[in-house]
């Protein structure tokens, strides 16, 4: 477990990071390519789940990205509603 | 002090007089923690790359607002975020999807400028010129590509590029089957002129919220204007992302934990079933020679504690090398989605000590709940019943 510690550490100032600085900051999900949406591939590209939106609109997501992974992305809900009297 | 000795020898005297019965506890422990540290190792190792993503990301992500989705922004808003105070960086970046062949790929399109010379390429050098594109090592493994390949995808055919490099395989698993080329000519592939998927700002430490605010409120304070309303997705709410992406909501673990509390049940019924007869006898025998009740349940505890400390560095051993020797191999897709049997990137995987921790106390909580209770009910029973 120290050796796997130890690894990581070495990785961290290495390509990750050179490569992450250069692009932006792309991928966050564990997925490698936004197959269903990207929302589980990077929610900062999109942040809203379309995947719901097709083949049944509105209907349960079908992409395995949803479920077969170890992350799990939702739209971070924002108060939108404002009463006006 | 003595006492507490002896009854440790005893526990162990009794796990190897039962090889049949201690093996199969072991096995079934060990198939229960395998998936749980797997997964667990690889939740951790993608989010160690997903935080370098976050960290080493912009401050703030601009895009455009259309019917509550992102969609692209047109490119005049650059200049007026370099004006802003705090801005220390603007550029504009393209990240969309296409397909190579019959395997999808991620297109990003950056501005030159921002190539950096740390970058380490497993072969060739990075784009330079128009139309050349670097390549991850998972697309290049597949379609078996060189250095100096001219291709056209299907998406736009007219548009040619020329793969000048290849992405190392251990920079992140989302650049295994990305497509990197200059802004310009993502443009002209995805044929949208003037435009960005987001515009991405790096600012001074501390004015990133103000920043976000005050962009946001411009947009949306010109409600005749003809442009769509922008959103804007600053560093902390990207953290939220992550933060709330990682949780154990993860649909994956529930299945996980529902398969390990299926394959518990065996476990336990070999606890407090299989061998019973011949435990009952076994207490019944050792109270009969002045045992306590106490002393039976400490013997008890301590075989469950030995047997636990053995499987779940066992089953940490198993995932460890099976993560890191075979790559995952048949296992990994399914917790990192759409890769196959063999990954085309080294599986990210990353075994912290709490997550291992939490392996001995799932196999101990799950030896003593099986084997206590059936102990003490012989235990308190007449030693000539008991051998019966």
């Amino acid at each position: 477990m120290a050796w796997d510690q130890y690894s990581w550490k070495r990785v961290q100032s290495d390509q990750m990071v050179a490569f992450q600085r250069m692009v932006g900051g792309v991928g966050m999900g564990a997925i490698s390519v936004p197959i269903w949406n990207f929302i589980n591939f990077d929610p900062r590209i999109q942040s809203t789940d379309d995947s719901t939106l097709w083949p049944i609109p509105g209907g349960y997501s079908y992409g395995p990205d949803r479920t077969a992974t170890v992350s799990y992305f939702e739209e971070i809900p924002v108060n939108q509603f404002m009463i006006k009297k | 002090m003595n006492q507490h000795l002896n009854l440790l020898f005893a526990a162990f005297g009794n796990i190897i007089r039962n090889k049949v019965r201690s093996i199969a506890i072991l096995l079934c422990l060990i198939a229960v923690l395998f998936p749980f540290i797997c997964a667990m190792a690889i939740s951790e190792g993608i989010k160690f790359q997903s935080l370098i993503s976050v960290k080493e990301g912009a401050d703030i992500y601009v895009t455009s607002d259309h019917y509550g989705s992102n969609a692209p922004i047109s490119l005049h808003h650059l200049k007026r975020f370099q004006e802003m105070e705090g801005v220390v960086r603007v550029y504009p970046r393209v990240v969309g999807r296409t397909y190579f062949s019959n395997r999808l790929a991620t297109l990003v399109g950056i501005p030159p400028e921002n190539v950096t010379e740390s970058i380490r390429l497993i072969e060739g050098k990075m784009f330079q010129e128009k139309g050349e594109v670097v390549i991850g090592k998972g697309l290049a493994k597949e379609f078996n590509l060189q250095i100096g390949v001219r291709f056209t995808l299907a998406a736009n055919p007219s548009k040619l590029f020329k793969i000048t490099g290849f992405f190392d395989a251990d920079a992140t698993i989302w650049s295994a089957n990305l497509i990197l080329m200059a802004f310009e000519d993502t443009a002209e592939f995805f044929q949208v002129k003037g435009k960005a998927t987001d515009i991405l700002i790096y600012t001074r430490p501390g004015y990133a919220p103000l920043l976000a605010k005050e962009i946001q409120e411009k947009s949306l304070s010109t409600p005749d204007s003809l442009e769509p309303p922008l959103r804007v997705q600053d560093k902390s709410l990207v953290r939220r992302y992550f933060e709330r992406g990682f949780n154990y909501k993860a649909g994956v673990f529930t299945a996980l934990y529902t398969v390990a509390f299926a394959l518990a049940i065996p476990a336990l019924l070999i606890v407090s079933g299989f061998g019973q007869t011949e435990r009952r006898k076994e207490i019944g025998i050792i109270k009969a020679t002045g045992w306590q009740t106490q002393e039976v349940m400490e013997m008890v505890a301590l075989e469950n504690l030995i047997i636990s400390l053995t499987s779940a560095p066992l089953a940490i051993l198993m995932a460890m090398a099976w993560l890191k020797l075979f790559n995952g191999a048949f296992i990994a897709q399914f917790f990192i989605a759409e890769i196959g049997l063999m990954a085309p990137f080294p599986v990210p995987s990353r075994f912290l000590p709490i997550p291992c921790f939490f392996a001995f106390l799932f196999a101990i909580v799950l030896t003593m709940v099986g084997s206590l209770y059936s102990t003490w009910k012989t235990a308190t029973v007449p030693p000539v019943e008991a051998m019966r």
